[in-house]
């Protein structure tokens, strides 16, 4: 649509640009009268500041000249008298100024300069003599011609353009009643014009001008590697005149090539009397009926010193506050999302980042997303947090968003506050309980393998196969054999105890023995999985179970009741021995193990809480 | 998703067992009540809850009632009492799912060796069990079998694979197995009819056993096909 730029004021009243940052451009043209006339049609610039365009066109070529002979006869002799109208467009601006992405105002002015010259017999009167001479008179009017409007985007493939033409017209000059008649017309006229895109490579233009003009336009666009070639044929039609002017655009890179042509259907008038010119007038230096067929040449370069925007955010929606010690699970779990809109008129493959102050020392990637061309798509936005973050209080901060494309510098970044919680905030999800477990492994592996230590002689005459449950066994009572159950402080009853915090108060709730329970048990790789009780009083309990990695006919070595074990493969398939362990049980493993299958049967088998859903077993790992 | 609700809240209704009556003993009774390690005895006229395990000695027996069933275990059985009770296919159906649920732990994201090999003597030792486990599977695996010829189809289903999977010695038991393996063909259970013999298929079994594997499979694989 902006492949003749510099054409601007002719047929873009509203200085419409889609020029991102500078273009120059040239217009030659070569008129097939006789002879042929070729001239520098005109020289452009258009640069975009912001949402502001100015055009400035320098156009030595828009002119039309008219020269007429008229002989008259005084005293019998032949006096040849001969008349110049000549009409130039000099100079044309035009701003427009983008007021949201659907609608773009703006003007253009250009600058005729009309300069009429006339010979005439003038007499100069001697002592006895009169002597005839010819003299010249000639006289200029300078006209400024305003055109003002309006372009709206229905959607991003149809602009409708609203324009008011010759509504402010300043004049500078006089010319006397004769050359009056000769003056450029100047009609008020609206204008409105439909661009689309019915389809991707195909343009279909539509114009009408209340003075009678109308103009209609098909174009297809070809992708040829890197370049792109584009065909146009628009049929023209204004007052008596009507044409085609079909074109070839060939544009490679910032540089575009446009070849034209123009051939008029009407018959032209190559003579014409001064009375005809009088009465019907020339209003289009482009086109009148005194003009001839021509072909154009307009090559243009478009400059980008400012990188282009391909995408754009729309919005960022946090939707998840930050749980630092859940290391990984952002990596799996989006904290937030945004609706990113591509502004280009290709796809174009987005590169996410994000960047969480006090939570990441640097940018973390987020998958990539192809976003089809104008199209807006949700980007998910993970990240990891690093294991060393640790606040024992929450805090507000925040997190810097950014969407890359194939320019080195983001396209677009936002910035949205996020809360982070403590080290030891827990979102309520039993899933997630095993960051806990997993951040304290250290402490764990060391106190366990010391614990196991003092139970050196137990432990080297048990059979191997009994391994698991004796050290599961010497661990309970090592560890949470006489701890106090301390529920959590009703303000923040989503907290979980790290185990070395747990073992340091000697106390804690079901889901901090749970946690520094499973811990020691992983730590020496007892496989370990929670049990999460959800009451219909929407009251939560957790508690363990363990792989005792005995095979079910080895269960009777630890007991002689089959209600007190289940069976459940193992990570290779193996069937194995698993036991309960209720942690707040905090008398002795075997009560701890007792009450386990107390409440494991009745919540989960007999009431179906596994079926429900009421009753999960997560595996820690 | 309606339909299983409706399961659900069915299930959630009639699966609750009941104590039963012990009306009749002869021989000797022993019972495991809940989560005891110790077996006792049973007395004529006390009642059974839902949580005792009752075992039969060879030429013992034990009766029992309440809530309109009479039900008479044989010698050298053993039985939940929370396996008397009717049940219906879907119910049936959904406690196998929740077995699946059970047993089949979600897979570890890591893989790695959970615990290395401990090198040296086992010195395993005698547990000092009052009957020897793989002995209480096959009791138990009988008192399924009486359960289904009682009419309890379906529990007795249950309490097989239960014996089948806590005591797998008794997998190789082939008779029964083709005993409970027909019962699914009878409630028309054919996917588990067909993972039952599908597993029979790699036992050592003699030919004509093998040769009904065989049919029975074809028959199950040409019935799930719709041919």
């Amino acid at each position: 649509m902006n492949k003749d730029f510099i054409f601007s004021t002719e047929s873009n009243p509203t200085n419409f640009s889609s020029v991102k940052d500078l273009a120059i451009g040239m217009l030659v043209g070569t008129e097939f009268s006789s002879p042929t006339a070729s001239n520098l049609y005109a020289l452009g610039i258009s640069k975009t500041f912001g949402g502001s365009n100015i055009l400035l066109c320098y156009s030595p070529g828009f002119f039309k000249e008219f020269s007429l002979l008229k002989n008259q006869s005084v005293d019998s002799l032949d006096i040849s008298l001969k008349t110049d109208l000549k009409y130039s467009e000099y100079f044309s601006a035009g701003y427009s100024y983008k007021i949201s992405e659907n609608i773009s105002t703006g003007f253009t002015l250009k600058y005729y300069n009309e300069k009429f010259s006339q010979d005439a017999i003038g007499a100069i009167f001697a002592d006895s003599s009169l002597s005839l001479i010819r003299e010249n008179e000639t006289e200029t009017m300078k006209l400024w011609n305003v055109q003002l409007g309006a372009d709206y985007f229905f959607a991003p493939s149809l602009r409708v353009s609203l324009s008011a033409s010759n509504f402010i017209n300043i004049k500078n000059g006089y010319f006397n009643e004769t050359n009056r008649s000769y003056e450029l017309k100047t009609p008020k006229n609206m204008r409105i014009a439909i661009y689309s895109q019915p389809f991707e490579t195909v343009e279909a233009n539509f114009l009408y001008e209340t003075i009678n003009a109308m103009q209609l336009s098909l174009g297809k666009t070809f992708l040829f590697n890197k370049i792109s070639a584009s065909l146009d044929c628009t049929y023209f039609s204004v007052y008596s005149i009507s044409g085609i002017q079909p074109s070839l655009s060939l544009q490679y890179g910032n540089i575009c090539t446009t070849l034209s042509g123009v051939i008029y259907f009407s018959a032209i008038q190559k003579t014409a009397s001064l009375a005809d010119l009088a009465s019907n007038g020339i209003s289009n230096l482009i086109h009148n009926k005194y003009t001839n067929n021509k072909a154009l040449l307009n090559i243009s370069y478009r400059l980008n010193t400012e990188t282009e925007r391909l995408v754009q955010f729309v919005d960022v929606t946090i939707s998840n506050s930050i749980f630092p010690t859940f290391t990984e699970h952002f990596a799996d779990e989006p904290f937030a999302v945004a609706r990113v809109v591509n502004l280009s008129d290709k796809p174009v493959s987005v590169k996410p980042s994000s960047k969480i102050d006090k939570i990441n020392s640097e940018l973390i990637y987020s998958p990539n997303v192809l976003v089809q061309p104008k199209d807006t798509a949700s980007i998910p936005f993970y990240t990891v947090v690093s294991e060393n973050y640790f606040s024992p209080k929450h805090e507000i901060s925040f997190v810097n968003f950014y969407v890359t494309t194939e320019n080195r510098d983001a396209d677009d970044e936002m910035q949205k506050p996020l809360l982070i919680n403590s080290s030891n905030a827990w979102d309520g999800e039993v899933n997630n309980l095993r960051y806990f477990v997993k951040k304290d492994f250290n402490f764990s592996s060391t106190l366990a393998k010391r614990l196991l230590s003092t139970h050196k002689s137990e432990l080297d005459s048990a059979s191997s196969g009994m391994m698991n449950f004796l050290q599961a066994k010497i661990l309970f009572n090592e560890t949470i054999t006489g701890m106090l159950y301390v529920a959590d402080p009703l303000a923040s009853n989503d907290r979980v105890q790290f185990p070395h915090e747990t073992i340091d108060v000697k106390g804690g709730d079901c889901d901090d023995l749970s946690v520094c329970l499973a811990s020691f048990y992983e730590s020496i790789g007892i496989e370990t999985a929670f049990v999460d009780y959800r009451g219909n009083d929407h009251s939560r309990h957790v508690h363990l179970l363990f792989n005792t990695n005995l095979s079910p006919a080895e269960a009777g070595w630890i007991t002689q009741n089959d209600k007190k074990y289940y069976i459940r493969k193992n990570s290779l398939g193996e069937e194995k021995v698993w036991i309960p362990l209720e942690t707040t049980e905090r008398s002795n493993f075997a009560n701890a193990w007792e009450k386990g299958v107390e409440i494991f049967s009745k919540e989960a088998l007999d009431q179906l809480g596994l079926i429900k859903g009421t009753v999960q077993i997560i595996e820690i790992y | 998703m309606k339909k299983i609700m409706m399961m659900i809240l069915l299930l959630a209704v009639s699966l609750f067992a009941q104590s039963y009556k012990v009306e009749k003993i002869q021989g000797n009774v022993k019972a495991l009540i809940g989560n005891s390690e110790q077996w006792s005895d049973v007395k004529e006229g006390t009642m059974v809850s839902p949580s005792t395990v009752l075992m039969t000695d060879k030429n013992a027996m034990i009766v029992l009632s309440g809530g309109g069933i009479k039900f008479t275990l044989k010698p050298s059985a053993a039985l939940s009492v929370n396996s008397l009770k009717r049940m219906s296919i879907d119910e049936l159906l959904l406690a196998l799912a929740m077995e699946e649920i059970l047993s089949n732990p979600a897979k570890r994201k890591n893989d790695n060796a959970q615990n290395t090999a401990i090198y040296g003597t086992d010195e395993s030792k005698d547990n000092g069990a009052v009957i020897p486990t793989n002995s209480l599977g096959d009791l138990k695996l009988n008192g399924a079998k009486q359960l289904a010829e009682n009419g309890f189809k379906e529990t007795a289903i249950l309490a097989a694979k239960e014996a089948y999977r806590k005591y797998p010695a008794t997998q190789k038991n082939i008779p029964l197995r083709f005993f409970f393996a027909s019962q699914m063909m009878n409630l028309s259970l054919f996917d588990e009819a067909l993972s039952e013999y599908t597993q029979m298929q790699n036992m050592p079994m003699n030919d004509e056993q093998a040769k009904e594997v065989r049919e029975k499979l074809d028959f199950l694989k040409k019935k799930l096909a719709g041919m």
